[in-house]
């Protein structure tokens, strides 16, 4: 079996070399013949580079530890689950997943590609297949996970996987955040290949939506498991520490979230042409950077791989991006010329640029705490590192000015918008804004960030209701229906605008839930003996008893605590949080015992006993709102499912010959 | 054995199913009309 996938995987490099010089052939000679022949190899690639992943999962599964990533990541006692879910617990099989979801995505646009115009696609599966190449000459020649244990016997059992990795979050985690990193490397081979295409339609913008939109909503997902991970896993309270390897994933989301609606402006105005080339490709970089910066070993990390020697590859690839992209750019400059230019500052022209800064200020100042630490040491000899506390500071107030770009940016006019026009948008939900912000320093909340936060929030909320209102209003208007009727008929008509107002509802929600838990948050510990008590804000918690135990793989320490509400003495329920001790990988970890409710979450953690087993020492956190940024998320994603939903008119039109040359200049 | 006969199998179905298109698709660019001989 090991033979088999390993052969699968080389035959799969081979195919996306054979891939991308048949695809340029193809595109240089516009063959038919050749095109399909660059298709075929490039769903092979996928096809082959899957079964690879399969092989391997195989491999786990019948505890094969002749194998030494099997051997390394696995032990008889994981579940089968767990099993499978190891190819993804170290570096090699996680550049394999990487290659294995790249090359399937490009096989996916190859399989679709067969009614798309030939002219502009070869150059596309051109440029994708350079991507699959890259990442399956990492996975074939410097991580290959086929590797045989060099022991003269075969093992017995293996060493098993990291406890904190045994969990379901993990399970799903990294393959959403791979999803989403390798097929933004579709919208990516779209861009730069219009170019090599000399393609002056804006057709490749069309054509990615879909691809951009799922790439953006996994990304999103991947995120946000991993910080519910974390929140889980971590026993620290809080779900986002700005780590490296965190902030390697949120910098290519806040690229592609820039990306996502500076590319409206080029659909329908054919501006920003360059500027969105570049956002493109630094999106596509980022995920490559991320890779750099969480396998080279230069930044340390609490969850990052252990430091490897190839981390150049990664930096020369990522060079050969920005010089390609910067050639490119002045090649096609007469192609990347804008078709008009911003007419007024009040615009949503305008309003989607501030955004774009917005968010790349964002994205600057996290890259540049990210690379703190080496360019200090660079300069003075000294590492220093900048930690929470720095994000939180610079970032804080450009998040809130995102969140107030984002309430003003849907309901301003392409174009031009007049004073006028804009006091009709605004002034209920500023007014709404306003008394929010106001109802909630009456009720005792003295933050002023807080305060600002949730008053910004009321100010969007009102301002997409009022903006569906008006657009229910003039369907009726114009259609005599009941409300209900038009109101379906409106969201049907316009479900991508409606998806996106969605995802800022969502958005909305998250700010709200994210303020609340990190300004309000109670954060205490103390030590209790049984049938002592503890008061924490609306709780009383108390200590009924102590246990021991063992499971297959690990003993535990489990303490029950008593809560009750305060006020009234009610009892809410027994909470169990655990200490676990893993023998095979000798590392103990804490498992949260957490309450979820709409209004708080109960956070409980076991963080030691004293030498005679008495007195227990927890650490416990109230966060209010905290359930609301799981919820927020969840929104998001169904806006952008909303929003994926295809338009009646997108029908694909079949292939001419008339149609795969129209708009090609050479 | 059968793994390198295996091996051997999936080498030709993937060449078999990649160059197809050359004996089953007329000469034409993109810009020409395009008939299918299957």
């Amino acid at each position: 079996m090991n033979a088999l996938a390993h052969f699968c995987l080389v035959l799969a490099w081979l195919l996306s070399l054979f891939g991308c010089c048949a695809s340029i052939y193809a595109a240089r000679s516009r063959s038919e013949r050749w095109f399909q022949v660059a298709r075929n190899a490039t769903i092979a690639c996928g096809g082959l580079a899957i079964a690879s992943v399969v092989g391997l999962a195989a491999l786990f599964l019948q505890n094969d530890y002749r194998n030494q990533y099997v051997w390394q990541f696995s032990n008889r006692q994981m579940d089968s689950v767990y099993k499978v879910t190891a190819i993804w617990g170290g570096m090699d099989g996680s550049m394999l997943l990487w290659a294995a979801i790249l090359t399937a995505s490009t096989a996916l646009l190859a399989y679709h590609s067969a009614s798309q115009r030939r002219a502009l696609l070869s150059w596309v599966l051109a440029i994708a297949n350079t991507s699959s190449i890259f990442f399956l000459t990492v996975v074939t020649w410097f991580t290959n996970p086929f590797r045989y244990v060099k022991a003269p016997f075969i093992p017995p059992d293996g060493n098993g996987l990291n406890p904190l990795l045994q969990n379901p979050y993990m399970a799903s985690h990294p393959p959403m955040l791979y999803l989403g990193f390798t097929t933004f490397a579709i919208p990516f081979a779209f861009c730069v290949g219009a170019l090599l295409a000399k393609d002056k339609s804006s057709d490749w913008i069309r054509l990615t939506r879909t691809w951009t939109l799922v790439a953006w909503c996994f990304l999103t997902i991947g995120i946000v498991l991993g910080g519910h991970w974390a929140y889980l896993e971590l026993g620290w309270g809080g779900f986002w520490a700005w780590d490296p390897v965190e902030n390697s994933s949120f910098l290519p989301w806040l690229t592609g979230t820039a990306f996502l609606h500076s590319v409206m402006v080029q659909e329908r105005k054919g501006m920003l042409k360059i500027w969105n080339l570049w956002l493109v490709v630094a999106t596509y970089g980022l995920t490559v950077f991320g890779t750099f910066l969480t396998r080279s070993g230069i930044v340390q990390s609490v969850h990052a791989f252990a430091s490897t020697d190839f981390g150049w590859i990664f930096l020369l690839y990522l060079a050969l991006i920005v010089a390609g992209a910067a050639v490119l750019t002045w090649r096609s400059r007469d192609l990347l010329k804008p078709e008009r230019k911003i007419e007024s500052f009040l615009s949503r022209e305008a309003a989607f640029l501030i955004n774009n800064l917005l968010l790349l200020s964002i994205c600057f100042a996290t890259l540049w705490g990210v690379m703190f630490p080496v360019f200090s040491e660079a300069l003075t000899g000294t590492r220093q590192t900048v930690g929470i506390p720095f994000f939180n500071a610079v970032n804080g107030p450009l998040f809130i000015a995102l969140l107030v770009a984002m309430g003003i940016g849907p309901l301003v006019a392409w174009r031009k918008s007049s004073w006028r026009a804009l006091r009709r948008s605004f002034t209920v939900p500023a007014i709404f804004g306003v008394l929010c912000g106001a109802a909630l320093l009456f009720a005792g909340i003295d933050e002023p960030k807080a305060v600002l936060v949730y008053a910004v929030c009321g100010f969007i909320v009102a301002s997409l209701m009022l903006e569906f209102h008006r657009g229910v209003s003039s369907h009726r208007a114009a259609t005599q229906e009941s409300v209900v009727s038009a109101t379906a008929g409106h969201l049907r008509r316009h479900h991508i605008r409606y998806g996106g107002h969605i995802v800022h509802l969502g958005v909305t929600v998250m700010a709200i839930a994210i303020t609340a838990s990190m300004l309000h948050k109670d954060e205490r510990e103390f030590a209790l003996q049984q049938g002592q008590s503890y008061e924490m804000g609306r709780y009383t918690l108390s200590l009924v008893g102590v246990t021991e135990g063992q499971r297959s793989n690990y003993q535990y320490v489990q303490a029950e605590v008593g809560v009750r509400e305060r006020t009234s003495g009610e009892s809410i329920g027994v909470m169990r949080p655990q200490l676990r001790f893993y023998p095979r990988n000798k590392e103990t970890t804490t498992e949260v015992a957490l309450r979820m409710s709409a209004r708080d979450d109960l956070y409980i953690v076991l963080a030691g006993l004293d030498d005679a087993g008495t007195l227990v020492s927890f650490k416990v956190f109230v966060n209010p709102l905290q359930i609301w940024l799981w919820a927020g998320a969840f929104i998001m994603t169904v806006g952008t499912l909303v929003a994926l939903v295809p338009r009646r008119s997108e029908a694909v039109a079949p292939v001419t010959a008339e149609y795969n040359s129209q708009r090609v200049l050479s | 054995m059968m793994w390198a006969a295996l091996c051997a199998l999936v080498a030709l179905a993937t060449v078999f199913f990649i160059l197809r298109p050359l004996f089953q698709i007329e000469r034409a660019t993109f810009d020409e009309p395009r008939d299918t001989l299957s």
